[in-house]
């Protein structure tokens, strides 16, 4: 009886991470991503660790402070300002290296914040359905009424303008968008015979949401989370355009754009480089999801053609 | 002999997929004769479906025809262009689809769909082609043609969409239809009518036919020649009562050897799996199946070489011979299992499903009425026995399977496990006593465990002091599975080996009783079988009691000890399985076990093709059930619904039986009163009958 599992085994076929990633890597472009995303994060890490731990000493050391206006103010690229100076005299190219900072940990931590709560409401909604999905995804619904930047600048403006409340008001906003996707996939998990058979071995509800339905609705979530991403830095970076953000002396890059518009004609350097650095991480954040979506696919040779 | 109008010469198919290139079909040659059914016939992966594709030219992206010639009355097909092709494909060659369900738009009329074709392909004006239309729903025979021309698709059943889009692919005269698996999705009294129906399509519109299927006995029936393909390549062919009675390739053999029948013989199983289309073996692919095979075997691909009347790919055709395709072993009919006292009980179980699923439509009057799944059954299960419950889609059989073990909430009724009634059995004891074994492997085993993970959480529910690593070494070498294979995710492994891991999950716990829905019907004819003994084995070993649910009654023959049919939610006849098999008494019995094709070709052929469908549950008929099919009704049976009542041969709820039983019965108890008023049929003699016997 055995003649099976000799004859049948497929050793070769790799598994659902390794084919993942075999998948992701082949999306040129979604590469092109994670490196852009990957230089922006460690920047920024490296920029947390300096500000928070050194007193700006690593930066200082290499380069210039961000923070000391020792310079000629409104000076265009140069060799030795590549970016040029703001109008206070400070190094643009320190500025914006800083800026990948705040960029970097309001995306990282509201995501995260939005993506775990959101997601446990909505795998919760989707299985437990009845009354418990009514309640949760109608208060999602409401959530959902109000455009998000608006309910984030209420919030904080509630709040108050410090990093820490830019994060919990992000973090609200991008939960009905998590929620609304994991009730959807948990719903046709929940389907899946795989769930009736933990049923019928009698395991309890907690393992049956965390262990058999949560892990198969990750895919989206994941796509949905670096998406997301991209929004949260245009969103921190709307807030601290309108003022509303991490105050000053702080670089963010949505302030340091504020800061240089009323110089777009004369000096439009300052706009300029940190505006780009917001592109390009949107864009390398959104092509990671593009590429995660189509490495997600279970339809794995969709493209492949002759 | 006249020129074909079909040939297939050297046909290669290759697809691209991570791995590189891979052949799905190589070197298939096969010839279609004006007027002739033929039969291509394998197991999944056989390359079957790739073929018919190659000839419509409609592979997928990935695909291409590597090599060789498709000659339709002479004109190469594989070179035509796209432009070319479409006024070929419906005009010329047409072909209908396995899934009914989805080859049809939804959002488009029955009639739209039709008169499209034939707008497309003929010059005719709309009126024109709508009458035609509503000719060609009647040529498929569906009842009132008029009306369901602007039907919708979700408004008929399977079997009505099927004869929809047979009545497509026919509209334009095409000289060679395909039908690929075109009765697989279909139940079995339904597939009777189909095929019947492509049966005479095929003789009135002098079309030639290509039956695409892995049901030899539906080739038997139906074709007039096959070809068995196994691997990618045809290895037999020739004229079906030749083929089928004295196959020549080892393979052909194996195959009817290992195909469970209605008839009392044991299937003598192949072993072993039909290879990835990436991991072909040197020379021939069957050669590691092979019970006859040498070392010349697994040097070169072997030709198909024409002997007698057919051609053969084998090496060592001369050495072998003509094979007997029916396995002398008798079937082991001392199989009635040792039995002790009832387990399970249920008493008039009920299950309605309602449709109202917003609060007005529970408020307002005049919704659907409730669906009855199951309707007042009453079923009992010894320790030790096995009970097959046979029904086609729709009968409740899964239903009363899945309220056995709570899954569902029953509407009415009693069930009782181990003498106390299901609510007493706290949950944590019925979960490990009751086990439920899925129909679908792909979907039971959750994608992102491995193989030890699902079989971990199992053990440790049980016993959470057992030594998880060991007992999952123990299952697994039970089910006949490497241990190794726990380090396996579900997708990795093949559909029987997944089954298998599924019925390990089920042993895990100790059960005493085990549902097993389906278990079969997603595998292969061959790991079908090696289940269903690993089943059998197990269940005989452990002297466990279960419950087999199956809409095909080979399967229920092989397997069950008693068989209860089910039909539109309640069970018209239940008996020992012989002796049902053998002298079927309830009409539905009779027609079901003479709608399964036997791939004899000389078997007696006089079958019961059952009119009509199931009815709709929500508005099931007044009386019996089954009066609106039953070629016997009688008046009484629109007026009355029928118990089921036991007599010699089991228990039956018709009519006809209770009456024959009755008159019986009555001309022994009176047997010196002259008494001849035994046709009123009341329920207290047959209550004191049943009490009785």
């Amino acid at each position: 009886m055995s003649n099976e599992s000799t004859s049948g085994q497929q050793a070769t076929r790799p598994t659902g991470l390794r084919r993942t990633w075999r998948g992701f890597r082949s999306h040129g472009l979604a590469v092109a991503g994670l490196v852009v995303v990957s230089v922006v994060t460690v920047v920024g890490l490296l920029a947390y660790i300096d500000d928070t731990f050194l007193g700006n000493a690593l930066i200082t050391s290499v380069y210039y402070s961000p923070f000391e206006p020792r310079f000629i103010p409104l000076q265009g690229p140069s060799m030795a300002h590549p970016f040029g100076t703001d109008t206070l005299g400070r190094d643009v190219l320190a500025r914006t290296i800083y800026g990948a900072k705040v960029s970097i940990q309001v995306a990282l931590t509201a995501v995260l914040v939005a993506a775990t709560i959101g997601s446990l409401l909505g795998v919760l909604a989707g299985y437990a359905g009845g009354y418990v999905e009514t309640i949760l995804m109608r208060a999602v619904d409401v959530m959902l009424g109000f455009p998000a930047l608006v309910l984030a600048i209420g919030l904080v403006a509630a709040l108050g303008f410090t990093l820490m409340n830019v994060i919990i008001a992000l973090g609200i906003v991008y939960i009905p968008q998590f929620a609304r996707i994991a009730r959807s996939t948990a719903l046709s998990v929940s389907n899946e015979e795989y769930v009736d058979a933990a049923k019928t071995m009698g395991y309890s509800t907690p393992h049956i949401v965390f262990r058999e339905v949560l892990p198969n609705c990750l895919s989206p979530l994941l796509v949905q989370a670096s998406l997301l991403m991209a929004f949260a830095i245009i969103a921190e970076a709307s807030l601290s355009f309108l003022g509303l953000g991490v105050q000053p002396p702080t670089p963010t890059w949505g302030q340091m754009v504020s800061d240089g518009s009323g110089y777009l004609t004369s000096a439009p350097w300052i706009s300029l480089f940190p505006g780009a650095a917001i592109f390009v991480t949107v864009l390398g954040f959104n092509l990671i999801g593009d590429g995660l979506r189509d490495a997600l696919d279970p339809r794995e040779n969709a493209e492949r053609r002759f | 002999m006249p020129d074909p109008l079909l040939s297939v010469q050297d046909l290669t198919t290759e697809f691209a997929t991570a791995q590189g290139s891979i052949r799905a079909i190589e070197n298939v040659d096969f010839e279609l004769r004006s007027g002739e059914t033929l039969g291509i016939v394998g197991e999944s992966g056989s390359g079957k479906s790739v073929t018919a594709r190659s000839i419509m030219r409609l592979l997928d992206d990935n695909g291409r025809i590597a090599s060789g010639n498709v000659k339709l009355d002479g004109h190469e097909l594989t070179k035509l262009s796209e432009r070319e092709l479409t006024d070929v494909r419906g005009s010329e060659i047409a072909m209908i689809f396995q899934d009914p369900m989805s080859a049809l738009t939804p959002v488009l009329t029955v009639g739209r769909q039709i008169t499209e074709t034939i707008l497309e392909h003929q010059n005719v004006t709309k009126a024109r082609a709508r009458k035609e239309a509503i000719e060609l729903l009647d040529r498929v025979r569906i009842p009132d043609p008029e009306s369901v021309i602007d039907t919708y698709p979700h408004q008929l059943s399977g079997g009505q969409r099927q004869r929809v889009l047979i009545a497509i692919a026919v509209s334009c005269d095409p000289s060679v239809l395909i039908a690929d698996e075109p009765t697989t999705a279909l139940d079995v009294t339904i597939e009777a009518q189909i095929l019947d129906l492509l049966k005479d399509l095929v003789r009135e519109r002098e079309m030639s036919l290509i039956q695409i299927t892995h049901d030899l006995g539906v080739v038997a029936e139906t074709c007039d020649r096959v070809a068995v393909m196994y691997a990618g390549r045809v290895v037999e062919q020739g004229p079906v009562s030749e083929v089928f009675v004295e196959p020549r390739h080892p393979y052909t053999g194996g195959l009817l050897r290992s195909t469970p029948r209605i008839a009392d013989v044991e299937p003598d199983l192949l072993a072993g799996n039909v290879p990835d289309p990436g991991e072909r073996p040197n020379g021939c692919n069957f050669a590691p199946r092979c019970p006859h095979s040498t070392e010349d075997c697994r040097v070169d691909d072997p030709l198909l070489d024409p002997v007698d009347n057919r051609e053969i790919a084998c090496v060592r055709t001369e050495t072998i011979g003509s094979i007997d395709p029916i396995p002398d072993e008798a079937r082991r009919e001392s199989a009635r299992s040792e039995t002790g006292k009832t387990i399970v009980e249920g008493e008039a179980i009920q299950k309605e499903f309602t449709s109202a699923d917003s609060l007005l439509d529970r408020f307002l009057p005049g919704g659907d009425p409730p669906v009855k799944a199951v309707d007042g059954v009453d079923i009992s299960l010894a320790q030790g026995e096995t009970l097959g419950l046979v029904g086609e889609s729709g009968s409740g059989k899964t239903t009363l399977g899945r309220l056995l073990l709570k899954l569902t909430d029953r509407t009415d009724g009693k069930i009782s496990f181990d003498d106390r009634p299901l609510t007493d059995v706290s949950n944590t004891e019925l979960r490990q006593r009751i086990q439920f074994i899925f129909q679908d492997p792909n979907s039971s085993l959750n994608p992102r465990q491995t193989i030890g993970t699902i079989l971990g959480y199992a053990v440790k529910k049980h016993d959470p002091a057992a030594d998880v690593e060991v007992r999952t070494a123990e299952l697994l070498t039970e089910v006949g599975l490497d241990p190794e294979t726990k380090h396996e995710y579900p997708h990795q492994l093949s559909g029987g080996q997944k089954q298998r891991v599924g019925v390990a999950r089920a042993l895990a716990v100790d059960p005493d009783v085990v549902v097993a829905d389906e278990p079969t019907s997603a595998l292969d004819v061959s790991i079908q079988g090696q289940l269903l003994d690993l089943l059998d084995e197990i269940r005989r070993d452990r002297g466990l009691s279960m419950i087999f649910i199956s809409h095909d009654l080979s399967v229920i023959r092989h397997i069950a000890d008693r068989v209860a049919v089910m039909y539109l939610g309640r069970i018209v006849e239940v008996g020992e399985t012989q002796d049902l098999f053998e002298s079927p008494q309830h009409p539905y019995t009779e027609a079901l076990l003479s709608a399964v094709s036997s791939p004899d070709p000389h078997a007696d052929t006089e079958r019961i093709v059952l009119d009509g469908e199931i009815p709709d549950p929500k508005r099931p008929p007044t009386g019996c059930n089954f009066v609106t099919r039953c070629p016997e009704a009688m008046p009484e049976c629109k007026r009355r619904d029928p118990e089921l009542a036991a007599n010699d041969d089991g228990e039956v709820a018709c009519f006809l039986h209770h009456d024959a039983a009755r008159s019986e019965t009555d001309r022994t108890d009176n047997l010196n009163e002259d008494s001849a008023s035994g046709s009123e049929a009341t329920d207290t003699t047959r209550a004191d009958r049943s009490g009785d016997l």
